[in-house]
């Protein structure tokens, strides 16, 4: 069990969950994003889906597990269980559609109650192909994102535009989460690390435990 | 006619037949007929499956030409069978050819399975005189159910799917189960035909409305027309009243509000559909919105939720009319609100019985899902809620929402159908233009004929309306019990069974069987005399009564409240309805299901009862369990452990489940079910009558 963390690559294994109101664009966002595809006249979400995508960031391997989730409000009930030990958060508003902003504005206060600092905030304004109705402005969004320590992106699933970076900003930034709390969890009790955060792994030291066989 | 007569003499004539296919060999079967009740059309099925024929073959009979030389003649019609019949010296055999013809590309052995559209034919009437009597008919038909069993396990058939399967319906057998005013007759086994194999496309149209309770009780096909035709001017004027203020502009927040939603919704609903497709302005589109809408404005407490226009879609696309899918969504979403409710307690409330379900019927799956902690089942979340809609082509979803549909007790309205929630203020309520019915004589009289012919005397005034005789209607009688399948319908063709007897390979066999032949319809002679069969108590009418559709305050009670509750009024606003469910001992005796898992006896009382289970929809729990049941394999072979792995890999099966696979099972699961809640029902009442000491 003698373990040497410093050389060898990490892999982490992230939680992102997408909220928002229902028809913001948050399935569009992540069927861009892990299929690259783009479908006008998607049916609405009723339940959350899975998908997962896998991406390499210096030296460091990220497996992303996203959930979309139901936006109508009332699926809100739901929330948590989809947004509990998530490393981030996506919060998607229609810039035309200023209603949807109040409601990213929600999730903001209710994920800061549950979830406290531990968890990355992104907000996004998708639709910007839509530039002429917008009716939640650049700034109001990015002022307010800041505020509250969140990033925030403008989008287009429809055209491909911003979709990627919103995705390689925020696993850059739970990068960084992990590991500032690997690092006061080291410096609380050195010897402990196996007590560290489930969300890192070591590669080159695949522990005893059963490996999972590979799925159908 | 003396003809007639000399075939109602006859018991069993004893059938040999000879297959030649024209290259092998002839293949020989020998069985009994019992020619009271075998028309030709159950003749051909008799022995499409006795040879497990899929495609087109003619029959002939051997009979004594002019010259007295034995030749094969054609066996065509009744007119055929009876000649051969009557042709016949005592104790000969019937002799029967059949010749195979090419088999049709396509033609697959689901269409020839079940008699479809047999019951009811006046010709198989005017062969079997015991259709005047059909309970001595009935009686003798359970009494040697045992027979059949294991008849029907020698013919080399698909013995499940004939049990639990049939055709859509067709036009046919549609007007079979309309009397000469076009009034809707048995209404059970209406429903049941439709559980068992739903509907055909262009009938949807009309069977649709039926189940889905948009019309009161007993109206002729003139009235549903007109009572159609109000509801359809009462729905544009509700629809109107917003609609003139959407286009003034003089939105109100509300208005706002709901139409805002809508439209996002109805822009994404089945636009792959051609029905649908297009550009946005596509009047379907529009049509379905002013649906939506409609409901919304006139429901505020349920307002509009996702999901709801998947529900609305599919009613569009049969009605092909705005109105008319009004109305029958308001029939459906009459019990469905539930669904869309913000406290979710009916969602949790099916979740938890999914979850029984599992455990009963399959506990070591269950306990992986707990281990896993997997067992929230949430991957079920949109099964629940738009019942299953989403999971299947379109094509299939129609199928199913049907069977679904069919599988509850009729609850159709003691006046008409609300088109807007109770209390709902609408100010141009004229109600100039409510529906009345047709002259009420006629409606009467026409009413207590059809109390007859459904063979049951009626024993009181409606349950439904409480209003006494006037309301009564052979249908109350039936109408509040669950879809059984091993009722006249599916097991017709087993009636005609009766005395079918048929061999395997060996002639030492065939001879064994044949004597089986007497001796088991004397020992059905005498089963029939004891009076104490479950059949016969449904017979004299000995029925239990239990409320189905609690509200949900009463779920918790237990059996022993059941007196209790029958007589508590319900709080929904759907009437006091009642359930009757009696099964024939045939169910119960059958080893069909060898194969079905067979859950311990401790946990059969641990089930929900049907009137709970479900929230109002028992079998949509029962489909949901199978779609897990027949997962359960690869799920627990691939190690899919955490509930992510579940959701995808259910996700990728939407719109690819075999849907025949898992209503059949569905439905075999299910009939298991209803006849174990009936005999712990039975053993309650005899519980409490024991102690009354009232009889
Ligand atoms: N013009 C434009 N339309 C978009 C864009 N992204 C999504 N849409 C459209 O917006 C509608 C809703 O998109 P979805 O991705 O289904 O929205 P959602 O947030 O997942 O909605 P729910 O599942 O109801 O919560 C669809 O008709 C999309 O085609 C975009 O970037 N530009
Ligand atoms: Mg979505």
């Amino acid at each position: 069990m003698a373990a040497s963390a410093v050389a060898s690559p990490r892999v982490h294994d992230f939680k992102v969950v997408l909220l928002g109101e229902g028809c913001v664009g948050k399935t569009s966002l992540v069927l861009r994003y892990v299929e690259n595809k783009f479908n006008e006249k998607h049916e609405s979400t009723l339940q959350a889906s899975f998908l997962t995508k896998k991406l390499t960031i210096g030296n460091r391997r990220v497996n992303l597990s996203i959930w979309d989730t139901a936006g109508q409000e009332r699926f809100h009930a739901l929330g948590p269980i989809y947004y509990r030990d998530s490393n981030g958060a996506i919060l998607t508003y229609d810039i035309t559609d200023d209603d949807s902003f109040q409601k990213v504005k929600n999730w903001v206060k209710e994920l800061k109650k549950m979830l406290g600092t531990d968890i990355m905030l992104t907000i996004i304004g998708n639709k910007t192909d839509l530039e002429k109705q917008r009716n939640v402005s650049v700034e109001t969004a990015e002022q307010y994102a800041e505020s509250v320590g969140a990033t925030h992106f403008q989008t287009s699933a429809k055209l491909n535009r911003g979709v990627e970076e919103v995705f390689l900003d925020l696993s850059r930034r739970m990068i960084e989460q992990a590991d500032k709390q690997d690092a006061e969890k080291r410096a609380l009790s050195p010897s402990s690390r196996s007590t560290a955060a489930g969300n890192v792994v070591l590669l080159e030291e695949t522990p005893a435990a059963p490996i999972k066989s590979g799925c159908c | 006619m003396t003809d007639v007569f000399a075939l109602h003499q006859m018991d069993a004539v004893k059938v040999r037949v000879k297959k030649c296919d024209g290259q092998n060999t002839a293949v020989y079967k020998k069985f009994s007929i019992d020619p009271r009740i075998t028309s030709f059309e159950v003749l051909r099925k008799l022995l499409s499956k006795a040879f497990n024929i899929r495609g087109e073959f003619s029959i002939s009979y051997l009979a004594r030409d002019e010259a007295g030389k034995p030749t094969y003649t054609s066996l065509l019609s009744d007119w055929d069978l009876d000649a051969a019949l009557l042709g016949l010296s005592p104790d000969s055999h019937l002799r029967l050819k059949v010749d195979l013809q090419p088999v049709e590309e396509g033609y697959n052995d689901w269409d020839i399975i079940c008699p479809v559209d047999l019951p009811d034919e006046p010709s198989s009437a005017m062969r079997s005189p015991s259709s005047s009597h059909p309970l001595s008919f009935r009686d003798k038909f359970i009494s040697i159910s045992k027979t059949m069993d294991m008849v029907t396990k020698a013919l080399n058939l698909s013995e499940v799917e004939r049990r639990y399967a049939k055709p859509p319906m067709t036009d046919v057998e549609y007007r079979n189960f309309l009397d000469s005013d076009g009034r809707l007759v048995r209404p059970l086994e209406f429903r049941r035909s439709v559980f068992l194999g739903g509907v055909d496309h262009n009938l949807r149209k009309y069977v649709w409305r039926l189940i889905l309770n948009v019309f009161p009780d007993g109206l002729a096909g003139q009235e549903r027309l007109d009572y159609m035709k109000a509801k359809s001017t009462e729905y544009y004027r509700i629809r109107d009243s917003w609609k003139a203020r959407f286009s003034n502009g003089e939105m109100t927040h509300q208005l706002q509000f709901i139409t805002n939603l809508v439209r996002k919704d109805v822009l994404r609903t089945d636009r792959t559909q051609k029905f649908y497709a297009g550009s946005d302005e596509n009047k379907n589109v529009l049509a379905l919105f002013n649906v939506l809408t409609t409901y919304a404005m006139t429901h505020p407490s349920v307002s509009y939720c996702q999901g709801m226009s998947d529900l609305a879609s599919p009613l569009l696309v049969v009605m092909k009319d705005e109105a008319h899918a009004y109305i029958c969504f308001c029939g459906l979403m009459k019990r469905m609100k539930r669904n869309f409710r913000s406290d979710g307690l009916s969602l949790t409330l099916k979740f938890d019985h999914l979850k029984k379900i599992i455990a009963y019927y399959d506990p070591e799956f269950h306990s992986y899902l707990v281990q896993n902690d997997c067992d929230e089942l949430l991957f079920c979340y949109r099964w629940l809620l738009v019942e299953l809609k989403r999971e299947f082509a379109f094509e299939d979803a129609l199928h199913i929402l049907e069977v679904i549909w069919s599988s509850l007790p009729p609850d159709p309205p003691a006046h008409e159908l609300e088109l807007t929630e109770m209390g709902f203020f609408d100010e141009g309520d004229d109600s100039g233009l409510h529906f009345t019915r047709g002259d009420p004589r006629t409606t009467t009289s026409s009413k207590s004929s059809s109390g007859h012919s459904s063979g049951r005397p009626s024993k009181r005034g409606s349950v439904i309306s409480g209003e006494g005789d006037d309301q009564s209607h052979s249908s109350s009688e039936d109408s509040n019990d669950y879809v059984l399948m091993s009722d006249s319908l599916t097991d017709n063709l087993e009636k005609q069974l009766v005395y079918l007897e048929i061999s395997t390979a060996d002639a030492s066999q065939r001879c064994r069987n044949a004597s089986e032949v007497s001796s088991s319809s004397a020992d059905s002679q005498c089963r029939l005399a004891r009076p104490s069969s479950a059949y016969s108590m449904d017979n004299t009418l000995t029925d239990s009564k239990v409320e189905f559709l609690l509200p949900p305050s009463n779920i918790s009670r237990t059996n022993s409240d059941l007196s209790d509750i029958s007589s508590l009024p319900s709080a929904d606003a759907s009437p006091t309805a009642v359930v009757r469910r009696r099964w024939p001992q045939s169910v119960m005796d059958s080893g069909v299901d060898a194969s079905a898992p067979s859950p311990s006896e401790s946990s059969k009382s641990q089930l929900p009862r049907p009137q709970e289970l479900g929230d109002g929809n028992p079998f949509l729990i029962f489909l949901c369990a199978t779609i897990l049941l027949q997962q359960r394999d690869c799920i627990m072979s691939n190690q899919m452990q955490q509930h992510f792995e579940l959701a995808m890999h259910f996700d990728k099966l939407i719109k690819r489940h075999n849907l025949h696979k898992i209503l059949l099972q569905a439905r075999r699961l299910f009939t298991d079910y209803l006849k174990t809640q009936q005999s712990l029902q039975d053993e309650a009442e005899s519980h409490a009558e024991d102690g009354a000491h009232n009889f």
